[in-house]
């Protein structure tokens, strides 16, 4: 990989635009760094001083606190921040930093960029994304929390589910319905709501492993400001379309956008074969072998992506076929790992302390989500086949013009 | 001439692909292929010649200094990714994968002045000599040599040869009496040769049994360096099989889709059941999983062969049973017409079972594997 700094040195042979963007990042840089220790500055002022210094979204116009210049820059900036000592942003707010400043940026009006974007990078403010319902998950438009104008405010009542951060969030990007007489993708609209009232109640939901990392939101008449309305009304959907396919994270190789999904589990079962003998059994090491290989072919696909991201290419088929992969490839390797591990990986004594072998069984407990998380395989596999190979949608759909209100839940 | 970082994608190759695509498009359509597998040769010469000297394929990783292009594994992987898919019949394989590749990598300038030239300029056709029946030992020299006075002979029954009957050629790793086992050429044009053509489960590509009777042999490369020639030639031959199997599989997929999407039963094209989406996009994540493994391995063996082994392995291990399943799945999806005669699926299906002759069967890069990520961790 090019380092930072080669793409950081002044060369002779660029075009006269490119020295100046790299003189003017590296004055930037200079200033966030200048003074203090990043190790010693408190992590939300380090990143404020970010902010303020245009460094926080640099691809962003400098009205919306950018600089204007490519995005790929964002990376050369990041990555010699973090070399100084410097805090990443988006681990601290993934929803905040990672889909809500391009979904405000292209939605969004001036003031609420000018309101939310700095405390979403700094952290001080954490964000939500209030999308499923129990009603509504792989068919999301179809959801139905309903919002009610009320002179300048909207009232919102519904049921929201799998909602990372809630308990921690202070807004939460909602999408909810105010024209149900429309079909289901012309009546949404989208909000950014206070967490932080007494509409919104947050329920921690209990994992298969035990874990409670999602929230269901309960919102009775929850008020949010029109103010706060981003888009038209009934813009929701398409709103919505931009928080989801946000390339943010993928453009500052934040990783396959799989957070479950470790890449030293290969390693590990490696590891564990050799030790516990079954490397010996051809059997048991051919299993690991095909999970080699299809570990390292993910992050090379991931890779190829990247490159033809950076390189001003559209991607082609292979933006969108690790998502459904890796999810599969992690249940078989944590199923692995739960096999090698044996004995050790099923049952302890009543006050042992967690080890690697209910580590692994917890882990592939865990795993069974990946494969319905952010998107079922299922649904994914229809994706590449209608988009990607342009094969036509099932028939048999209840017409797309059909009013919200006429189409059958359960 | 490589990149520092793999999969940078570059006009160069965008054109190199698209004119490969249209001249095959135009002579390599599967009627052309079809005819062509029914001729004496198994090739059209017109348009070998169009490939070999209009577009340089022949000439492609020739060095300069021996009057070829000059270009790496990345270039060829790309245009072998193009003739995979098409199902080119002409002997490429033998001349620029097995043949070229083996006399670089035994770094004998004196014979590659000698040979390369004419290779480059289509005037010579190379091939291999390999011991089918070892393909568990892929580096146990089939042949034996003997000292003479004028130089060496070479002996050697039932070898197999790609493209035996049209090479001029044959490059064979042979042990003298002592063990040592070294590279050498013969001519098959003279001495105590004979060569049958074999039939063969592939149709696009002939292969010939040759028996080599006390034949004069010319040493290529250092002696002794017969096995390592051989191993550092089966990874560049697992690269290029992998351009080739990820273009096959690509095409068997690009012809499901269109024949489904054709094909109307049930008041509706196939395409538009679940059941053969699901299939489709299956194929399509294995195929861009291999294309990213063939082309890293191109790159690797461009620009840090010290690492091919292990990227050679990957692509193999991936690779070959990827067009496998896309040859069958596209069979399938193809329905009665794709167990017809006629229809092109099982052009493709041979090609994709058929791997016997052209390199090492999989076990091996697996075994290799293995060893290699044991050794790591």
């Amino acid at each position: 990989m090019t380092t930072a700094g080669e793409e950081m040195r002044v060369d002779d042979a660029g075009p006269a635009d490119e020295r100046d963007v790299a003189a003017q990042v590296a004055d930037r840089i200079a200033i966030v760094l200048g003074g203090a220790d990043p190790a010693d500055v408190e992590p939300a002022r380090f990143l404020a001083r970010q902010f303020d210094a245009g460094l926080a979204f640099v691809d962003f116009p400098e009205a919306a606190g950018g600089l204007g210049i490519p995005a790929r820059w964002q990376r050369v900036v990041d990555d010699q921040l973090e070399q100084a000592g410097g805090p990443r942003a988006f681990p601290r707010n993934p929803l905040g930093v990672g889909m809500l400043p391009a979904t405000l940026l292209r939605h969004g009006t001036p003031q609420q960029l000018q309101r939310f974007l700095r405390p979403a990078f700094t952290g001080e403010e954490v964000w939500c994304q209030l999308f499923s319902e129990p009603g509504a998950g792989s068919d999301l438009a179809g959801l139905a929390t309903r919002a009610v104008r009320a002179g300048e405010q909207w009232l919102v009542t519904g049921q929201k589910v799998w909602t990372s951060l809630a308990h921690r969030a202070k807004w939460g990007m909602l999408l909810a319905r105010t024209q149900p007489d429309l079909p289901k993708h012309q009546g949404i609209t989208y909000f950014l709501i206070d967490m932080e009232q007494p509409g919104v109640e947050v329920r921690p939901l209990r994992q298969l492993n035990g874990a409670s990392e999602f929230n269901e939101v309960f919102l009775r008449d929850a008020v949010v400001e029109d103010a706060h309305r981003v888009g038209s009304v009934g813009e929701g959907w398409r709103v919505a379309a931009t928080t989801l396919s946000s390339e943010r994270a993928a453009l500052s190789g934040a990783g396959t956008g799989q957070a479950n999904i470790g890449g030293s589990g290969i390693s590990e079962l490696i590891g564990l074969a050799q030790r516990t003998g079954r490397w010996e059994d051809v059997r048991d090491r051919d299993r690991v072998l095909d999970l080699y290989v299809e570990s390292t072919l993910i992050r090379l696909t991931n890779q190829r992506n990247r490159a033809a991201l950076r390189a001003g290419r559209s991607i082609g088929a292979e933006g969108s076929v690790t998502k459904l992969v890796a999810g599969q490839h992690n249940r078989r390797l944590q199923r692995a790992l739960l096999d090698f591990w044996g004995p050790q990986g099923q049952a302890w004594t009543v006050d042992e302390p967690r080890t690697t072998g209910e580590k692994a069984a917890l882990g592939y407990l865990r795993a069974q989500a990946n494969t319905i998380e952010g998107g079922t395989s299922n649904v994914l596999r229809n994706v590449l086949a209608e988009r990607v190979l342009g094969m036509p949608r099932d028939p048999g759909d209840v017409p797309r013009d059909t009013p919200w209100k006429d189409i059958p839940r359960g | 001439m490589s990149t520092t970082t793999p999969f940078v994608p570059t006009d160069e190759l965008d054109h190199l692909r698209a004119a490969l695509r249209t001249v095959l498009d135009r002579h390599s359509a599967p009627a052309d292929v079809f005819a062509q597998i029914n001729t004496d040769r198994g090739f059209d010469p017109e348009v070998w010649a169009t490939l070999a000297t209009g577009l340089g394929i022949t000439a492609l990783i020739v060095p300069e200094r021996f009057g070829g292009l000059g270009c790496g594994q990345v270039e060829l992987g790309a245009a072998l990714e193009e003739i995979g898919a098409a199902l080119l019949c002409g002997p490429y394989f033998s001349t620029v994968v097995l043949g070229t590749n083996a006399l670089l990598l035994s770094a004998d300038e004196e014979v590659c002045g000698e040979l390369l030239p004419a290779v480059a300029a289509g005037n010579l056709l190379v091939s291999l000599g390999v011991d089918p029946n070892r393909s568990d030992d892929p580096l146990h020299p089939p042949a034996r040599v003997c000292r003479t006075s004028g130089g060496w002979t070479l002996s050697a029954s039932d070898l197999l040869a790609v493209d035996g009957m049209e090479a001029s050629v044959l490059l064979v790793v042979a042990a003298d009496e002592a063990g040592t086992a070294s590279m050498f050429a013969v001519r098959l044009d003279g001495g105590d040769v004979q060569r049958a053509p074999l039939r063969s489960l592939d149709l696009t590509r002939r292969l010939a049994r040759v028996t080599l009777s006390a034949v004069p042999a010319r040493l290529v490369g250092e002696p002794g360096a017969g096995p390592s020639i051989l191993a550092s030639l089966w990874d560049r031959v697992a690269v290029a099989q992998a351009a080739e199997q990820v273009g096959g599989a690509a095409r068997c997929l690009d012809d499901a889709v269109a024949h489904t999407m054709r094909r109307i039963q049930f008041g509706r094209p196939l395409a538009s059941f679940q059941a053969v989406k699901h299939a489709c996009a299956d194929l399509l994540t294995d195929v861009e999983m291999g294309r990213s493994a063939a082309r890293y391995a191109a790159w690797v063996a461009d620009a840090e062969p010290d690492r091919l082994p292990a990227a050679a392995a990957t692509a193999a291990v991936w690779c070959a049973p990827l067009f496998a399943r896309a040859a069958e799945e596209s069979l399938q999806l193809h329905g009665g017409l794709g167990v017809t005669w006629e229809h092109h699926a099982h052009l493709y299906l041979r090609r994709a079972v058929a791997t016997c002759h052209v390199g090492p069967d999989v076990r091996y890069h697996r075994g290799r594997l293995a060893l290699l990520i044991a050794g790591r961790s």
